[in-house]
């Protein structure tokens, strides 16, 4: 019997001591590389993915951001048949939700930007890559998280950003506006010069969108476009001013010429997310098209559809325009063209005094849209009047007509195509953000 | 699995099996009968206490069983009658007369990995569902569906009513907040299977989600479908941590043993049993009157002229009617064979279950073929194997969110009743003004899903030692759940909403290869001290279990006309993704049960797993329990008081973090023809623990009259600690989330059922059994700020996270102060207030036995965006109605496309905010009739043992003042632990008749 009662409790023992000695190895992630890879002592190869990385993640966030900042600048609804809230919330006839969809505008700017912090760490982290390969990294890197930052703080406005985001953990508390303008500023020129250190080439296969900017001294006229459209968001216009001959501002060049997004429907690419499709179609407001001089080309940046389309859910609104603008799974998207930066040019003079230059730019423009010469008045006034007009037409659906009415402030004097809507000047800050910071004051 | 541990494990097996021991006999027999009619029972289980010696009684009752000369009671038992343990007599005869057990005291409830105690010795609240309570009313679709009101304590919520199931279990509150497993461990025969609702795509096709990644709006099955309802023989369901505990690291959400049907020896019984049914909407949501003011006035004056002709034509037609109002046709055969000797049992059961829905080409097939074997090799040593193959079909058509207008949920809401949608003669449908046509749709869309599914268990107990006082036993047991899924997700090319796409036509392949495995091996010492009054048992043993899952796909997005294969397509999306784990663990425990009086149990469990951040790490679970059977100390209860038993358990439990917790992962991207990496915006945490329960239940249990009347009464304090929450970063810095230990909750409730035979004579028997339950949830600590979660941001209502709040709280615009940005409208609770059930047992002139089941939720609260679409298209039932706006004038439909908050005592307006609602539905009616013997058995003779004839029902009846949508039982989220619930794109719910047929050979 005690020998019974002995004997099961050795099994028991030896049961248990088997559990023990069989060792549990750790599951390595059998589907994805990790962070952690790149860290440290990243190889060149791991750096240019990481780079490619950084010009794919330039378009996250941004059908969201151009269809918000559209939407609320009245130059473009999207008719959604599956979601009211793009012509109800963000026209003001609802309540604005800081934690709907929408707030992708805001918060899809995140990543580019860590993006950037990762590969500028790597880079410095790196023992396999020469000085200007480091710096031409952190050249890319810098460019592109000062463009992904522009866009968040257009959005947020007044609400600033977090200039610092380095550590998850440990953000900065936003910026004010000023700050953040002046903090996106500093990002572009530590880029640029980091750009002028690069080298000839890069180091990495830059992305076919980037066709003529794809070395560290073409690229840089890119970097130095978006700075422009910095300073004069500062209304620093001696800066703007020095600037310009630095971007690729061509006078007599193809108005479409500069880098774009491109796109591809095949994983791990993605197709143009701002294509019409049954659900989602992006129209123009009415009166905006209604108002066009006759024989503007630009008109075909829409098509007249009969009959109008009407939107019903939540709000009744109807156009006949139709945005003509994206075709198909693969049409690129500029990121920033050479007619947005003849118009900055014309905006740049009239806020200078240099009147002849003013008319001279805006006809450029006029004249490529077949239209006469500006016939208007030369006052400082009346050529930005002239400017913000050409640039509706010229940049419509490109995201720009809410944040220049917002920076002449002239939010009234935007048309409101439904009795009830409102212009917001800016979107609340995203839930997530406002929670962060009440639990870490 | 690691090789050597295999090894290891088969060794020590065989050591075990290697000891025997023996004994001598003498011959005893007799009859065992039924109390109530006298007959003879067949299939009583006959053991000679403290041997391995025993019989099962033949078809007549009548027994025969050696007795070894030590031996000195006989113990009768069987499954449904009360057991009974008698002295050996000196003589060679002993006949016994047996008692049904109506309430179950008698049976016998696993309670450890290795060990079984009978009910009335109990410490835990377990509730039982016996094949009869199970499918004996009427035939679920699924097993999941078969409990909805059965069980105290439990919250179980359909997902929809498409053909082939999906449900929602909660047991006793929430047991985790998302990040762990929201469902329970699932044991069929001793091997773990997989519940997951396995993704295909169907949410990218129509837009519901962005992205690749796998998606809980696939409105799929959860994979508990594949198990034939009528293989089992016996459900018992460990609610909380308490009963739960030697489980360990898997049980925090309750644990559901699943008991198949064994061979019982004796005569080979063949049963055949039919069901041929039908199925109906419950209800319709749409209908509201066109009218040439109503599109004036809010929404076109151009569609005038359609209303018009549509009008004068005689095509204005109710399209919902049209696509929801089909029969869907239910057949069920079964045909199973048991029988067997002494030395070997078998059960075997094929069976095939078809249903199609109330819309047209959705449909459920399972074709299923169980063969259950044991053999008893030697004396001591028994061995079994439990094999089931299935093979499940389904197509669960389009319903829930949707950003194409391709579900009818999306399509119909919208569509108004002038517009024309049937297919021309050469079969093109007609475009649909709102963006597609249902029609299309339903008849040329697909989405199909198939499973072949192999269930493998085995089990070897070898009884080593044999004695009056004492046993010792090994068990070991264990087993495979392999699962290969074939996903078809179709739209044409030429359908309306496909033609405006870049790349028209979606079709995506998915396979899913799941395979689970698990081995146990156990120990189990039980000594019989002072001469017999203490029972003692000592348990132990190991565990391993594992999961490998695969799931691979491949999504085409421009497809020719009429080809469904994705490989065809111009533009791809593909995927493989794996995943591996491994657990191990080891437990003991120890009973001690005195003279039946009083009980009491100690165990403890260690577990650990590669999901866990330190994956060597042993985390601890123990148990202990005490119950006390008051009555059976003296006889101070009479002849009213038969069972009074105080009981008290504890136990702790754990969930494992999610697979991928760990991981800070570098995505892959493509822009340019060139490829890149970029970082997920969810960090891993290599820190990660998982989630801890302990639970306090205590409870009453009695019997009074006899064993006529009978309560359970049972308090529980479920808490779960260090709940995994995501550490919700300000979006901004890149990073959305990282997964931490960071909230604690509680859970408090109430579970009280009471069985009453209120009427018991030979002709005519009434038993009732009310159960009453509620649970309360509180978050009671929470390191992250408070989020919401769920739903579709708070103009509908989300879920909210916040510490002294229950985390089933849902909230939602307006702010009640417009400074404070989480200031939200409450808006009730998605648990009900309380939950309540009633179930009717009534049998009549012998041969008759009608039985009802009806289940009532009391307030709770539904996210419902299913209104708001009807509301925006115009078509509501009450659309026109003007009884809700304050002003009296406004449409109905136009009110409430608005955020209209809660009125002056805090119940929800209509609006686009949630609503709370109750219901009763009549779950299962059935009227059985037995046809007597003496009308076959001239035509059938000896061959035909018993004919069963019978009609049933299932939710046929609904009471609800739920008007946000078809029904208030629906989730677009699938089984989320939070987020589930919220009804958007759904299908009316759907009542099902059925008649029955069985017949024993």
């Amino acid at each position: 019997m005690k020998n019974i009662i002995k004997s099961f409790f050795i099994l028991i023992i030896g049961l248990l001591a088997l559990s023990a000695c069989s060792k549990l190895e750790p599951v390595i992630d059998p589907n994805f590389p990790s962070i952690g890879s790149v860290a440290n002592n990243a190889s060149k190869g791991q750096l240019n993915n990481l780079a490619v990385g950084q010009v794919s993640l330039a378009r996250n966030g941004l059908s969201t951001y151009i269809l918000v900042v559209g939407t609320l600048g009245k130059e473009l609804f999207n008719f959604n048949s599956t979601e009211s809230r793009w012509m109800t919330e963000l026209n003001g006839l609802r309540p604005i939700d800081n934690s709907a969809f929408y707030n992708t505008a805001t918060t899809g700017f995140g990543l580019p930007v860590r993006q950037a912090n990762i590969l500028i760490a790597s880079a410095d982290n790196s023992n396999s890559i020469t000085a200007p390969e480091r710096s031409a990294y952190k050249g890319l890197a810098n460019t592109f998280k000062g463009l992904a930052y522009l866009y968040q703080l257009n959005v947020q406005y007044r609400n600033g950003v977090r200039l610092d985001v380095i550590d998850p953990f440990k953000p900065s508390k936003p910026a004010t506006y000023e700050e953040s303008l002046a903090g996106i500023a500093r990002f572009l020129d530590e880029g640029a010069t980091q750009l002028d250190a690069a080298g000839a080439t890069f180091p990495f296969v830059m992305p076919s969108g980037f066709t003529g900017f794809n070395t560290p001294a073409t690229f840089k006229r890119f970097n130095r476009a978006i700075a422009l459209r910095v300073a004069i968001y500062q209304k620093d216009w001696a800066k703007a001013e020095s600037l310009l001959s630095q971007t690729f501002l061509n006078e007599t060049g193809s108005l479409t010429a500069g880098p774009q997004h491109t796109f591809s429907p095949s994983s791990p690419d993605f197709a143009n997310p701002l294509l019409n499709t049954t659900s989602s179609r992006i129209v123009g407001v009415e009166k905006i098209f209604n108002d066009i001089e006759t024989g503007d080309k630009r008109i075909s940046k829409v098509t007249v559809v009969s009959p109008s389309l009407t939107y019903t859910s939540g709000t009744t609104y109807a156009t006949k325009y139709l945005s003509n603008i994206y075709t198909s799974g693969t049409t690129p998207v500029p990121i920033i063209r050479n007619e947005e930066l003849i118009l900055i040019a014309a905006e740049v003079a009239a806020q200078r005094g240099r009147t002849n230059d003013a008319v001279r730019f805006i006809n450029i423009i006029r004249n490529a849209a077949d239209l006469p010469n500006y016939a208007g008045a030369t006052t400082s006034a009346a050529l930005i009047d002239a400017v913000l007009k050409e640039r509706l037409y010229s940049l419509w659906y490109e995201g720009h007509r809410w944040v220049d009415m917002r920076r002449y402030d002239k939010i009234s004097e935007i048309h409101l195509p439904v009795t009830g809507m409102r212009v917001l000047l800016q979107l609340e800050r995203p839930v997530q953000e406002v929670n962060w910071d009440n639990a870490n004051p | 699995m690691n090789n050597s541990y295999v090894k290891c494990i088969l060794l020590c097996s065989l050591l075990f099996f290697a000891l025997v021991l023996h004994a001598q006999d003498r011959t005893l027999s007799g009859k065992v009968t039924n109390a109530t009619d006298g007959s003879g029972l067949p299939g009583v289980n006959i053991i000679v206490k403290g041997s391995t010696s025993g019989t099962v009684s033949d078809a007549n009752g009548n027994y025969r069983v050696s007795v070894p000369a030590s031996g000195k009671k006989l113990v009768f038992s069987f499954i449904g009658f009360i057991s009974q343990e008698l002295d050996i007599p000196t003589g060679n005869e002993l006949n016994v007369v047996m008692t049904e057990d109506v309430i179950g005291l008698e049976e016998v409830v696993v309670t450890g990995l290795a060990t079984s105690v009978k009910r009335s010795n109990l410490a835990n609240a377990v509730t039982s569902i016996s094949a009869k309570e199970l499918v004996g009313t009427t035939t679920p679709v699924t097993t999941d569906g078969a409990l909805q009101g059965k069980i105290a304590g439990a919250n179980i919520v359909s997902n929809g009513s498409m053909p082939g199931g999906g449900f929602n279990m909660q047991f006793r509150g929430l047991s985790t907040l998302g990040s762990s497993a929201s469902q329970p461990l699932i044991i069929v025969d001793g091997v773990y299977i997989d519940n997951s609702q396995n993704s295909n795509g169907r949410s990218q096709a129509n837009k519901a989600t962005g992205g690749s990644a796998a998606s809980t709006q696939d409105n799929n099955a959860n994979r508990l479908a594949d198990i034939n309802p009528d293989d089992i023989e016996n459900i018992e369901v460990l609610k909380g941590a308490s009963a739960a505990a030697i489980y360990g690291t898997r049980a925090n959400a309750g644990v559901v043993i699943i008991t198949t049907k064994r061979g019982k020896g004796g005569k080979t019984k063949v049963s055949f049993g039919q069901d041929i049914g039908f199925s109906k909407a419950l209800s319709f949501y749409g209908g509201a009157d066109w009218t040439e003011q109503k599109l004036t006035e809010y929404f076109s004056a151009d569609e005038i002229p359609a209303l018009r002709s549509a009008r004068q034509n005689g095509t204005y037609t109710n399209w919902e009617r049209v696509v929801f109002g089909e029969t869907g046709q239910i057949r069920n055969t079964r045909l199973s064979i048991m029988g067997g000797d002494e030395k070997t049992k078998f059960y075997i059961n094929g069976s095939m279950a078809t249903e199609t829905g109330i819309v047209k080409n959705t449909g459920f097939d399972r074709y299923s073929l169980r063969a259950n074997l044991d053999h008893k090799v030697t004396k001591w040593l028994e061995v079994g194997i439990n094999s089931n193959y299935i093979f499940s079909n389904n197509d669960r058509g389009w319903a829930g969110n949707d950003n194409s207008n391709i579900n009818y949920g999306y399509n119909l809401p919208y569509t108004k009743p002038f517009y024309q949608l049937y297919p021309d003669a050469q079969g093109n449908y007609p475009n649909n003004p709102v963006g597609e046509n249902p029609l299309a749709i339903r008849d040329r869309a697909i989405n199909n899903q198939k499973v072949n599914r192999f269930l493998q268990g085995f089990s070897a107990n070898a009884n080593v030692i044999n004695r009056s006082n004492m046993s010792l036993a090994f068990k070991a047991t264990g087993g495979l759940d392999y699962q290969s899924g074939y996903a078809l997700i179709y739209l044409p090319a030429d359908l309306q909403s496909q033609i405006p796409e870049a790349n028209p036509g979606f079709a995506q392949d998915t396979r899913n290869e799941v395979t689970n495995y698990n081995v146990q091996l156990a120990g189990v010492f039980n000594y019989a001290a002072m001469d017999g009054k203490l029972d003692l048992t000592t348990s132990a043993g190991i565990v391993q279990l594992g999961t490998n899952v695969k799931g691979n796909y491949i999504r085409g997005r421009g497809l020719p006309v009429g080809v469904d294969n994705p490989a065809r397509a111009k533009a791809f999306e593909q995927d493989v993704a794996l995943q591996r784990n491994t657990d191990q663990g080891f437990f003991a425990q120890q009973e001690a049960n005195f003279d039946d009086k009083v009980i009491a149990a100690a165990g403890i469990r260690f577990d650990r797993s590669t999901l866990n951040g330190d994956p060597s790490k042993w985390y601890a679970f123990p148990r202990g329990s005490l119950a006390v059977n008051l009555a059976k100390f003296g006889d101070w209860g009479g002849d009213i008081l038969n069972q009074l038993k105080v009981r008290v358990a504890y136990g702790q439990t754990a969930g494992l973090p999610a697979f991928g917790a760990l991981y800070s992962r570098l995505d892959v991207t493509g822009v340019g023809g060139q490829g890149g990496f970029l970082p997920s915006t969810i960090l891993g945490n290599v820190a990660i623990r998982p989630e801890r329960a302990t639970e306090l239940e205590y409870g009453l249990d009695f019997g009074l009259l006899g064993g006529r009347i009978t309560g359970e009464f049972t308090l529980y304090n479920k808490k779960v600690f260090d709940l995994i929450q995501p550490l919700v970063t300000a979006p901004t810095t890149g990073v959305t989330s990282t997964s931490v230990n960071a909230a604690d909750l509680e859970n408090r409730g109430m579970e009280f059922s009471l069985g009453a035979d209120v009427v018991k004579t030979e002709n005519f028997t009434w038993f009732i059994q009310p159960v009453i339950w509620y649970n309360r949830s509180k978050i009671t600590r929470l390191d992250i700020p408070e989020r919401l979660t769920g739903g579709f941001g708070a103009t509908f209502g989300q879920w909210r996270i916040k510490q002294g709040f229950s985390p089933t709280q849902i909230v939602g615009q307006p702010r009640t102060n417009p400074q404070d940005p989480t200031s939200w409208t409450v808006y009730g609770d998605q648990q009900p207030k309380y939950e309540f059930s009633i179930n009717q047992r009534i049998s009549f002139l012998k041969n008759f036995e009608f039985s009802a089941l009806l289940n009532y939720r009391h307030k709770f609260t539904v996210v419902s965006l299913a209104r708001v679409l009807w509301d925006e298209g115009g078509n509501t039932f009450d659309w026109n109605e003007t009884n809700q706006a304050p002003d009296g004038s406004t449409p109905n439909g136009i009110y409430r496309q608005n955020v209209n908050g809660v009125d002056g005592s805090g119940v929800p307006l209509p609006g686009y905010n949630p609503i709370q609602t109750s219901f009763l539905k009549l779950r299962e009616i059935a009227l059985y009739y037995k046809i007597p013997r003496n009308v076959y058995s001239k035509a059938f003779g000896n061959v035909v043992n018993g004919i069963k004839i019978g009609f049933s029902g299932n939710n046929i009846l609904r009471w609800t003042n739920y008007t946000a949508g078809y029904d208030p039982e629906n989730s677009n989220f699938g089984s989320s632990a939070l987020g589930s619930g919220v009804d958007i794109g759904s299908i009316p719910a759907v009542r099902r008749f059925m008649f029955h047929l069985a017949v024993d050979f």
